[in-house]
């Protein structure tokens, strides 16, 4: 559905002379320490974001504070936790800017982000009806069911983004490595990647059948010129400095663990 | 600084680590280790709100109309619950790849802000706790020890190779903590010192010194930048919180001490696990 804008996204803005890996998103996506930078501030600024909701969601279900009155951690503590998650939020955005296409083809991507938009309807729910009348249900030690049934839509639907986001981070179930048909191919769209996919496959193959001719046509010469790997591509420009950051370190970070 | 340098005839048994069946077991899998992965996070979530509540608490700020005794007793299980589940997971991941710990810096400055970390919770906070506010002779040591601790590991952090740019988190906590609960002027002198040096930076080094054609000059400018910026929040927060309040009811000034030091030492731990995995070290 976005694969094509997403595809704009990942080549187009900011991109010199037509060249993608010049784009913004691509020089984000292969710097030295800001990806990781985002990255570690995504993941750290969980601490500040789950890490509070934890404690307010287990007032809601009557866990912990039993004798607090729950608009204490409404007002003291869940300021805290909107600040965790607009840096949560806001990192995130980036680090999906940077490889769009493929987070947006990814099973745990489209997973987390099911049980991101089930949380934030669970917030209006709360926010619009729950929480309307809390002075019934603010000093009491078990609260009604209503606020259980949201703590626990909170805590179940933030642990599976937590466990959905780790998941997307690493190389498995990505379109190349499902076969057509299955659950998580159609569930990931990943029908126009794979013939893209399938595309370059097709081209390669007949650059190299036509290289091949080629040799064959001239044969035993050496001094025959190499074929042109990409027949798009221009003459190189003298005096044209490299685009890509000289590499210092492996230029693209680990994103393995 | 990393324990392979420290302690070079562990390598034999570090690398036997990797070896064992129960390794093999776990490589054999390919849902065991994402599963690790995902509990060390869930770990780190409930660490982090055990620790924030009770050191927030200290600080004089979030809960404050309950005593730190009662946050500091219920959140108490919590911190265990994260514990054991960071420890496990973590041991385990860590017997995968006995040599990338070894090796890597990143590795030796979370252990080194663990020791601090684990003092102040277990210790010092403890201590202030059940003391109702007061700050004992003990304690006092306690967070003596594990301030220079913490000072040892934030300067190890910043300066070893591969590991350095992830304290630049540790920065942004401070900065953080003095920007939510800092005095209104001290927010508006921070803020506007760092919109001068973000703005004048990015300007002299984007400008003059651009990253694609003078590389070293520009890293060189930000590292020293950041040095100082650090310097710079770290004075803000010791000022910020180390003067006589005017709020009626704020704990003592070490207090707010030991509650800022102990989110700092926890932070500087998860700051360095993150760091593990993206290299430094000769591995």
């Amino acid at each position: 559905m976005f694969h094509d804008l997403l595809q704009w996204l990942q080549d187009v803005p900011g991109a010199t002379d037509g060249d993608p890996s010049t784009s913004w998103s691509q020089q984000f996506a292969g710097s030295l320490h800001l990806w990781a930078l985002t990255e570690g501030t995504h993941v750290l600024s969980l601490i500040l974001f789950a890490g509070t909701i934890l404690m307010v969601d287990l007032r809601m279900l009557g866990v912990v504070f039993k004798h607090v009155p729950y608009s204490t951690l409404n007002n003291k503590i869940l300021p805290l936790t909107v600040a965790g998650f607009v840096i949560a939020v806001v990192s995130g955005v980036m680090l999906f800017l940077s490889n769009p296409v493929h987070y947006y083809h990814s099973v745990f991507f489209r997973a987390k982000m099911i049980f991101f938009f089930l949380a934030a309807a669970n917030i209006f729910w709360f926010h619009y009806r729950v929480q309307k009348n809390i002075a019934e249900w603010d000093a009491l030690e078990k609260p009604p069911l209503p606020v259980k049934l949201s703590a626990m839509v909170s805590l179940t639907s933030w642990i599976l983004v937590i466990l959905f986001g780790r998941l997307m981070a690493l190389s498995f179930f990505e379109c190349e490595s499902m076969p057509r048909g299955t659950f998580g191919y159609v569930f990931a769209e990943c029908e126009p990647v794979m013939r893209e996919v399938e595309e370059l496959e097709r081209q390669a193959a007949e650059e190299e059948a036509k290289a091949a001719a080629e040799q064959d046509a001239a044969p035993a010469d050496d001094a025959a010129p190499e074929a042109t790997p990409d027949a798009d591509s221009k003459p190189a420009e003298p005096a044209q400095p490299p685009k890509e950051p000289p590499p210092k370190e492996p230029p693209t970070p680990e994103r393995k663990d | 600084m990393d324990f392979a340098s420290l302690f070079p005839d562990l390598k034999p048994w570090v690398q036997s680590l990797a070896k064992t069946d129960f390794v093999t077991f776990i490589k054999g899998s390919s849902w065991i280790f994402p599963g690790l992965l995902v509990f060390h996070l869930l770990g780190l979530v409930t660490v982090g709100g055990a620790i924030l509540l009770p050191g927030l608490r200290l600080m004089g700020v979030g809960m404050t109309t309950e005593s730190p005794a009662s946050i500091e007793k219920t959140v108490r299980p919590w911190l265990w619950v994260g514990l054991i589940l960071l420890v496990i997971s973590g041991v385990i991941m860590g017997m995968v790849n006995p040599m990338r710990l070894y090796t890597r810096p990143a590795f030796f400055v979370k252990v080194i802000a663990l020791i601090p970390a684990l003092i102040l919770s277990f210790g010092v906070i403890r201590s202030i706790a059940s003391h109702d506010g007061a700050f004992s002779r003990n304690a006092k040591i306690m967070a003596g020890v594990a301030l220079a601790l913490w000072l040892a590991a934030v300067i190890i952090f910043g300066t070893a190779y591969g590991a350095a740019p992830g304290a630049f988190h540790v920065i942004c906590a401070g900065w953080l903590i003095v920007m939510a609960f800092g005095a209104r002027m001290t927010r508006i002198v921070l803020g506007a010192i760092t919109a001068v040096t973000v703005i004048g930076v990015g300007i002299v080094t984007y400008g003059f010194f651009p990253p694609l054609e003078q590389y070293d000059t520009f890293m060189e400018i930000n590292r020293w930048t950041l040095r100082i910026f650090a310097v710079l929040v770290a004075g803000f927060a010791l000022w910020e919180f180390s003067r006589a309040s005017k709020t009626e009811g704020a704990p003592p000034r070490l207090n707010r001490l030991a509650g800022l030091l102990t989110i700092m030492a926890w932070f500087t731990v998860a700051a360095a696990g993150r760091w593990i995995g993206l290299g430094g070290g000769a591995s």
